[in-house]
């Protein structure tokens, strides 16, 4: 299965993986990513769609406060839980790890494009 | 092909009594001279009296053949149009569906979408030959949800009901989600069904299985009523009481029963007469009660206003901006356009504004609202004509809620008095107490607008495309333009009305009523078909999951020449229902590693632009880098706007 969906949307993100800490942890949260449907709210490499973006690892400041927060979200009608039972400690490192892996958008004042909305 | 079996084999005319025994306008010709007048059911073939008496003899027209057998030399010629048919054959030179025709017209209908069926055989080719196909023209669809879903996206463009012509039961069957959907989302549809109404004289077979006792029983739960006429002067009357109730408000879809016998039968040789439309002046809530609702909207020191499906012409947006400018009130915009998006008033006032007075304008299920208005300690008042038509079946109202003043009335015709009423009432200190709320609300405006861009700019870069990417891209292609977004919102995190300048009703018409997938593709294309005689450029942004419902309407966009730019938001999937797995799968305390089962469209990927190009649509992609995309868009853009349509097929982020 995770073969799968990484041969589906493995070219869409090769380019996503790049400068992590630790390569191996990230290649690997990135599959947990797509195999436990992360990208669903918050986007294939994170950027954010129906959630918040997370890319750079969005508000947490470490893997701890992502998994904290992923064990007991305060809203589960937006933002589903997952006990250990479903995604381990060291799973979730390996998601955040992934995250932190994705290269920054550019800011909103350096797109021409955008200016037009002004 | 004759599609679901539904052709006219065996067509036996019935004897009628109350056909005129004399002075009929009715011939007996040579088959040839009937060929030459339509295919549609002129050639009958058989003695109509004896055809009666006898049951069909296997292999003959009128019986269905066992499974298996090859369809015989008389079946294939019928369908083909060369039977030899008996030398006896009668030709009616007048038939009722003539008749029918001419009550249409009366009512300015310019388009009727269909697909064929031999249950209005006769008014088939009465609409095409003896009504010219002019007012309405004849629409072929490929199915009968595109018939009805393009008429409730023609509607939100143009103002005005457009036409479907429905086959008994089945196509009555394949229309209930569009039909549905319409009276979900109070969009008047002008429907005619077929039907054998005399079990007698149906035919075994096909217009046995096609014909009901009580047709609209079908979907009478949905429409906001229907009729089945028992003769021409009676089908007038209720065609143009159709048109009348279906176009005052709360306004829904109608439906009439268009006998087979009614319409195939002679006319009278003195027409019955037909009624002349007078249009229903729209309900106005109850003087008192709008004078009390503005003393509690001027008194209000945090007043809201939200509005659903309250802007019924542009003249109800007109009306909005005038009451949240006297007011200096925010407008919160849901479903339709009713107000500006970028008036400095538009939003919910921001995350700390707590309105202690709540106007909801036509809001359908008002529990939410009530309960947000309760929790800050406001009271709530609503204007709707919601509660004028009530059913029982469908629950579409949702829960009770315990509003403080409930107004019986249509919104837009009740404004006028409650702008007059509000401004009476505003004193001086009032008004300047509404400028300094209206100076805050301005800047919240702003505020919320920066915050949009950079969330735009979030993934710029990705690939699959961000749908922001998408509408930032579309933007600056389309703004010189009178365009006209014609697809729901809620699937592309709502982009158009974040990004884009919405001013005008034509810019958003809205989503589907009731939810029902199938809607976006054939109400883009019924939206751009009432916009392409202003020259409008239409823009749907078509989710991969609706599409597959009803692909065949861009074959009939192609085939009428109905210019429309449909960008794929092809995401691979029912993304919603993906997010909604996760949800379970928590709750379940187990994995969402399974939630593309069931969810996903991919193995194989889904060529969309194959799939356009078959139909005859010029098409592109699938594109998959955001740097790809311009160049496309400027490309679709300059063909749609030379008057075809177009499809870009776009790979992108789930929302």
């Amino acid at each position: 299965m995770r073969t799968l969906v990484a041969l589906v949307l493995g070219c869409a993100l090769a380019s996503v993986v790049v400068g992590a800490q630790n390569p191996s942890d990230a290649k690997r949260g990135q599959e947990l990513w797509m195999t436990y449907t992360c990208y669903g709210c918050h986007g294939y490499s994170g950027n954010g769609g129906n959630g918040p973006k997370l890319a750079q690892g969005g508000r947490f400041n470490n893997a701890t406060a992502l998994t904290n927060y992923v064990r007991n979200p305060p809203r589960a009608n937006l933002m589903p839980s997952y006990s250990t039972k479903v995604l381990s400690d060291d799973q979730l490192a390996a998601i955040y790890a992934f995250l932190k892996s994705v290269p920054p958008s550019p800011p909103a004042k350096d797109i021409p494009l955008l200016s037009d909305f002004r | 092909m004759v599609p679901e079996n539904r052709g006219a084999r065996g067509r036996v005319r019935r004897y009628d009594a109350r056909m005129p025994k004399t002075k009929l306008p009715v011939d007996r010709r040579g088959f040839l001279k009937t060929a030459a007048a339509g295919a549609a059911g002129l050639a009958a073939g058989t003695d109509p009296v004896h055809a009666q008496q006898q049951p069909a003899r296997p292999g003959s027209p009128a019986a269905p053949a066992a499974p298996g057998t090859p369809p015989s030399s008389v079946t294939l010629a019928r369908e083909t149009g060369a039977a030899p048919t008996s030398a006896a054959s009668r030709v009616i030179e007048r038939p009722g569906s003539d008749f029918m025709v001419d009550v249409l017209k009366t009512l300015n209908i310019e388009y009727l979408g269909s697909n064929p069926g031999s249950t209005f055989e006769s008014l088939h080719e009465s609409l095409v030959n003896y009504g010219d196909n002019k007012m309405p023209e004849f629409l072929t669809c490929t199915h009968e949800e595109s018939a009805v879903a393009m008429a409730h996206g023609y509607y939100k463009i143009e103002g005005k009901p457009m036409m479907a012509l429905l086959h008994g039961n089945i196509g009555l069957q394949h229309a209930a989600m569009a039909i549905y959907n319409a009276y979900c989302d109070r969009v008047p549809i002008y429907m005619v069904v077929g039907n054998h109404e005399d079990a007698a004289a149906r035919a075994q077979g096909v217009q046995t299985i096609h014909s009901a006792q009580d047709m609209a029983a079908l979907v009478r739960d949905f429409v906001k009523w229907d009729d089945d006429p028992r003769s021409l002067g009676h089908f007038a009357e209720s065609a143009v009481r159709a048109y009348k109730i279906a176009m005052t408000p709360p306004m829904g879809p109608v439906l009439i029963v268009a006998a087979y016998e009614i319409q195939g039968d002679p006319c009278p040789t003195r027409l019955p007469a037909i009624p002349k439309l007078t249009m229903t002046a729209p309900p106005q809530g109850d003087a008192g009660a709008v004078a009390e609702a503005a003393k509690m909207l001027v008194g209000a020191e945090r007043p809201l206003i939200i509005a659903e499906r309250m802007a019924r012409t542009p003249k109800g947006i007109e009306l909005l901006v005038q009451l949240a400018d006297t007011l200096q009130a925010p407008v919160l915009n849901r479903e339709r356009m009713n107000f500006p998006n970028r008036h400095p008033l538009a939003g919910n006032g921001g995350a700390g504004y707590r309105p202690d007075v709540t106007l909801c304008l036509e809001v359908n299920d008002l529990q939410n609202d009530t309960r947000a208005a309760r929790a800050a300690g406001g009271r709530i008042i609503s204007i709707s004509t919601l509660t004028l038509n009530h059913k029982s079946n469908i629950q579409d109202f949702g829960h009770y809620a315990d509003v403080d003043l409930d107004i019986a009335g249509d919104a837009e015709a009740t404004l006028p008095a409650l702008i007059d009423a509000c401004r009476k009432l505003v004193t001086a200190d009032r008004r300047s107490l509404f400028q300094q709320r209206g100076s805050k609300l301005t800047d919240e405006h702003r505020k919320a607008r920066a915050q949009v861009l950079d969330l735009a700019a979030n993934g710029w870069d990705d690939s699959p495309v961000s749908l922001a990417r998408l509408f930032t891209e579309l933007w600056p292609l389309v703004k010189n333009e009178d365009w006209s977004y014609v697809s729901p919102q809620g699937f592309v995190s709502n982009w158009p009305n974040r990004l884009w300048t919405i001013d005008k009703h034509y810019q958003y018409i809205g989503g589907q009523g009731a939810g029902g997938m199938g809607y976006g593709a054939p109400a883009s294309v019924g939206a751009a078909l009432a916009n392409r005689k202003y020259g409008r450029l239409s823009i749907n942004v078509q989710t991969d999951g609706d599409f597959n419902y009803s692909p065949g309407v861009f074959w009939t966009a192609a085939h009428h020449k109905i210019p429309l730019l449909t960008i794929m938001h092809n995401n691979r999937g029912y993304h919603q229902e993906v997010m909604f797995l996760e949800q379970q799968a928590s709750l379940h305390n187990r994995g969402a590693d399974r939630a593309h089962i069931g969810t996903k469209l991919w193995q194989p990927d889904i060529d969309y632009a194959k799939i356009a190009q078959g139909y005859g649509l010029y098409a592109e992609g699938p594109i998959t880098s955001p740097k790809d995309l311009a160049p496309v868009l400027k490309r679709g853009i300059e063909r749609v706007k030379k008057g075809e349509p177009v499809l870009i097929d776009l790979v992108t982020q789930p929302r």
